[in-house]
């Protein structure tokens, strides 16, 4: 950790120049400032944790092998990190589907099903199948806005950028950022509508009052 | 404040919307009159608890793969810099060798060029004379490029070449075209008078023909030939030895 030293006051900037020079140490301290940010965005706005390390990880070689086209007066490395990033999740969007249906999630269902099986009859589903259902279920509706509220959303709700720095990365003016944002949040509580209803008290339904 | 102007608050951040409600006097008691707007905050709190539920079930990312985009890193870092980048030549001065083999072939050339074609402006090639030269035309110059030079300095040289012989070089041919060879191949051009043995071993290579004045001499020169300012103009056809081969008067 000694060596990180030197470089600990160093911007983004020289750390990048320094990692593109071979410096390992700059790389390994550039890369600790960022991953972070970049695998959450990738992960959120493709529902995969195995594609968001692939993306991750080939973000940070191209940050490297393509470091010379960087230019500190258009932004922080951090912006231009996240715009590879843009552009890689883009490039697997157009090869993947584009939407996930709410109801196609096959480990929600596995997992309901092994729990039904196994209490026999419909009782207590146990908190963290409930916790994870209700994860999926905002995965998937996530998944299902247009690439452009979807964008607004992973970048100011999850990704907790401003509106101006979301603005910056997707080119456009902060009010639309506002606009998209808004017309998202209606979507996402149309889409969740559907969970926050009553549930049915499952020990004395039966097993169809277990149906979620 | 109407319904219109209480939406537009939870347009300034996200993450506080849910507060916005409940934070200004005027909008909590519009959230106490209005049950539309009171059911939309409800709607975007249960939105924003959703999202934060789904950015705490973030998966971190674990030791092994950080191991592996640092070696991902220095395997890049050695591709760069590997000795094969080394075993191929410059593209520059593969170019610079393309182009100067280029400039050499096209100054060889040139020379060739320049060789072949060498200028005959004042050049006048011989032709050698057939066997029975006497008895036959001389043939004319092929060269189609005779310039005539007046040089009055190299009629010092013809006058030397008029004492020593000037009753016979300077005797007009009566027919031209069967004058001037004293020798039996004499390269001596059509309608000169030869003015020295020439063959083509002795009188060979090119000859350049210049323009004199000559001072009038009834004796020396041709019945019939007159003058009336006491000069005549004549051509002397020059060896590339300097020495004179042949001469005609004109009239």
């Amino acid at each position: 950790m000694a060596n990180l030293d030197p470089l600990a006051n160093r911007s983004d900037a020289e750390l990048l120049e320094l990692a593109v020079a071979g410096e390992e140490s700059a790389f390994r301290l550039l890369y600790e400032k960022l991953k972070v940010s970049i695998f959450r965005y990738v992960f959120f706005m493709t529902g995969s944790r195995s594609t968001a390390e692939e993306v991750t990880q080939e973000v940070f070689l191209s940050l490297i092998r393509d470091g010379g086209r960087y230019e500190r007066n258009r932004g922080e490395v951090a912006s231009f990190a996240l715009g590879i990033a843009r552009n890689l999740v883009r490039r697997i969007e157009r090869r993947e589907r584009p939407y996930i249906p709410i109801s196609a999630n096959d480990e929600f269902e596995q997992g309901a099903l092994r729990a039904f099986s196994a209490h026999g009859e419909c009782g207590p589903l146990p908190g963290e199948l409930i916790r994870d259902e209700l994860i999926a279920k905002l995965h998937a509706a996530l998944a299902s806005l247009p690439r452009h509220y979807r964008q607004v959303v992973v970048l100011c709700d999850l990704c907790e950028l401003t509106y101006a720095d979301a603005a910056t990365q997707l080119n456009c003016a902060v009010g639309t950022v506002r606009s998209r944002l808004n017309r998202a949040h209606a979507l996402l509580a149309q889409k969740l509508k559907p969970l926050k209803g009553p549930q049915p008290d499952i020990r004395t339904a039966g097993p169809e009052g277990c149906a979620i | 404040m109407n319904c219109k102007a209480f939406r537009a608050r939870f347009e300034v951040h996200p993450h506080a919307r849910a507060n916005l409600g409940v934070d200004s006097t005027e909008a909590g008691q519009h959230l106490a009159d209005c049950a539309e707007c009171k059911d939309f905050v409800e709607t975007q709190r249960e939105v924003v608890a959703g999202l934060t539920l789904l950015r705490e079930s973030e998966p971190g990312l674990d030791s092994s793969f950080d191991a592996g985009v640092i070696a991902r890193y220095r395997q890049q870092n050695l591709s760069r810099t590997s000795p094969q980048s080394f075993c191929l030549p410059p593209r520059s001065f593969t170019i610079f060798c393309v182009s100067g083999a280029a400039a050499v072939l096209a100054v060889i050339a040139v020379l060739l060029v320049y060789g072949i074609h060498k200028p005959l402006s004042t050049v006048i090639r011989p032709q050698p004379m057939p066997a029975a030269a006497s008895a036959k035309p001389v043939p004319e110059a092929r060269s189609a490029t005779v310039s005539r030079k007046v040089a009055l300095s190299r009629a010092n040289v013809l006058r030397k070449a008029m004492t020593g012989k000037s009753s016979k070089t300077l005797q007009p041919p009566s027919n031209p075209s069967a004058a001037t060879a004293l020798g039996e191949d004499d390269p001596t051009p059509a309608a000169f008078r030869g003015l020295m043995y020439c063959d083509p071993l002795s009188c060979g290579g090119p000859m350049e023909m210049i323009r004199v004045r000559l001072p009038f001499f009834p004796d020396a020169f041709p019945l019939g030939l007159t003058s009336t300012n006491g000069v005549v103009y004549a051509d002397v056809v020059v060896g590339s030895d300097g020495v004179a081969r042949g001469i005609r008067i004109l009239k």
